[in-house]
């Protein structure tokens, strides 16, 4: 697979696929990556990925951040949520994908 | 490598700007720390994590668009000490630079290059055995800001430091400040000569000192110079007659022989001009040696 390719075909689609990781819970980042990888087999997200496009969304208010102390001897972890306005924008860009994703079929319909 | 180095290691090569620089900072730190809370090792951290160059350069790409940071890089695989035999960072000035603010503030590098001062902050240190770059860190050092054995910069620090500002056991600058001997314009040390000299020994045009001789002398042990010449064999005996530790009368050794040269400075000549030869070889070599390294790279 070409790699530039596919790096263009993340690009835009991971802000919307992160923003309804972080509405389903509110996660931090290890857990994230973790998850990202694990229901998107063919993300293979990397920390040089990620961090970006988070602090991407965040400077955009799509998304805010807590610290928590989880265990008593832990350190004290990074929440990642979504806002109200992120919310608004996953549901918006996702139906702008999936009309993208309807054209596209349709027009490559006939391949294999 | 420790996570402390990893982490430092993929945030000077981000070249992010400072704020992202430190939420990353923070998040790369939390992220290997939830890492080994759930058991694994360091070495299983960075494996999986991959070379921090790569993972510098992702999200260098992420962040700003661009796919190319903005500095060249030399750096040998011969290995001294655990430190690259050479370093060489340089700003790559054809490189766009969308999200790094530039500021028209420049200050001159060596090799006769403008290097701009908001940028500095944006690109990694060179690290090595010879070390050159905007920040330099090395046992020879050489760059903007340098601190080294042997540092020469803008900005030095180190044992021996040359430059416009800099500190060390030895230092030569405009402004030098060091533990033993200092020599430049305005100088501070335990031995200290120039214009503006202040230490235990000290020679100069304005000098403070509990042993000093200059033009105007303020101190314990003083000698006021009108006329060089004339007082040369009144300063000597001065020297001699002093009442000062042996580093103090060694140092008015030296002062001496520069009063002689000043005296008489046709008869230094040859070594004046073997003195400057040395030191234009050694900077044409400074100046060569990086560029030819970088060249065979790009």
């Amino acid at each position: 697979m070409n790699e530039n390719l596919m790096r263009q075909f993340k690009k835009g689609v991971l802000e919307i696929v992160i923003l309804k990781l972080l509405s389903e819970k509110e996660m931090y980042g290890y857990e994230l990556v973790d998850e990202l990888n694990r229901r998107g087999k063919s993300f293979n997200i990397k920390e040089g990925t990620l961090y970006p496009i988070l602090y991407r969304l965040e400077d955009d208010g799509l998304m805010e951040t807590r610290w928590e102390q989880s265990s008593s001897r832990g350190q004290p972890k990074k929440y990642y949520s979504v806002t109200e306005k992120g919310k608004q924008f996953m549901a918006e860009s996702y139906l702008q994908w999936k009309a993208i994703v309807l054209d596209i079929t349709r027009i490559m319909g006939d391949l294999v | 490598m420790n996570a402390k180095q990893y982490i430092r290691e993929i945030i000077q090569r981000s070249c992010l700007p400072k704020r992202e620089r430190k939420k990353l900072k923070v998040d790369l730190e939390s992220e290997i720390n939830s890492a080994l809370e759930r058991g694994e090792n360091i070495e299983q951290i960075i494996e999986r994590m991959g070379d921090p160059d790569k993972i510098a350069s992702e999200l260098y790409e992420n962040y700003s668009g661009e796919s190319l940071r903005p500095f060249f890089e030399y750096k040998s695989e011969n290995t001294l000490f655990g430190l690259p035999l050479v370093h060489i960072i340089r700003i790559n000035y054809a490189a766009a630079v969308p999200n790094i603010r530039t500021v028209g503030l420049r200050g001159v590098n060596i090799g006769g290059r403008y290097n701009n001062f908001a940028f500095v902050n944006g690109l990694p240190t060179a690290r090595g055995v010879f070390a050159f770059g905007p920040k330099a860190k090395g046992i020879i050092a050489i760059g903007n800001f340098s601190a080294g054995f042997i540092s020469i910069g803008n900005i030095s620090s180190g044992l021996i430091s040359i430059g416009n500002v800099s500190a060390g056991l030895f230092s030569i600058g405009n402004f030098a400040l060091a533990l033993l001997i200092s020599l430049g314009n305005f100088t501070v040390g335990a031995l200290s000569a120039g214009n503006l000299a202040l230490g235990y020994g000290a020679a100069g045009n304005c000098v403070f000192g509990e042993f000093a001789v200059g033009n105007e002398a303020v101190g314990t042990y003083t000698f006021k110079v009108s006329n060089l010449s004339g007082q040369f064999d009144a300063i000597k005996e001065f020297f001699r007659g002093l009442n000062a530790p042996t580093l103090i009368k060694e140092f008015f050794g030296y002062v001496e022989k520069i009063i002689e040269v000043i005296i008489d400075p046709i008869s230094a000549m040859p070594f004046i001009i073997s003195l400057s030869l040395v030191l234009a070889a050694v900077i044409l070599l400074l100046c060569i040696v990086p560029n030819k390294l970088l060249k065979q790279k790009y």
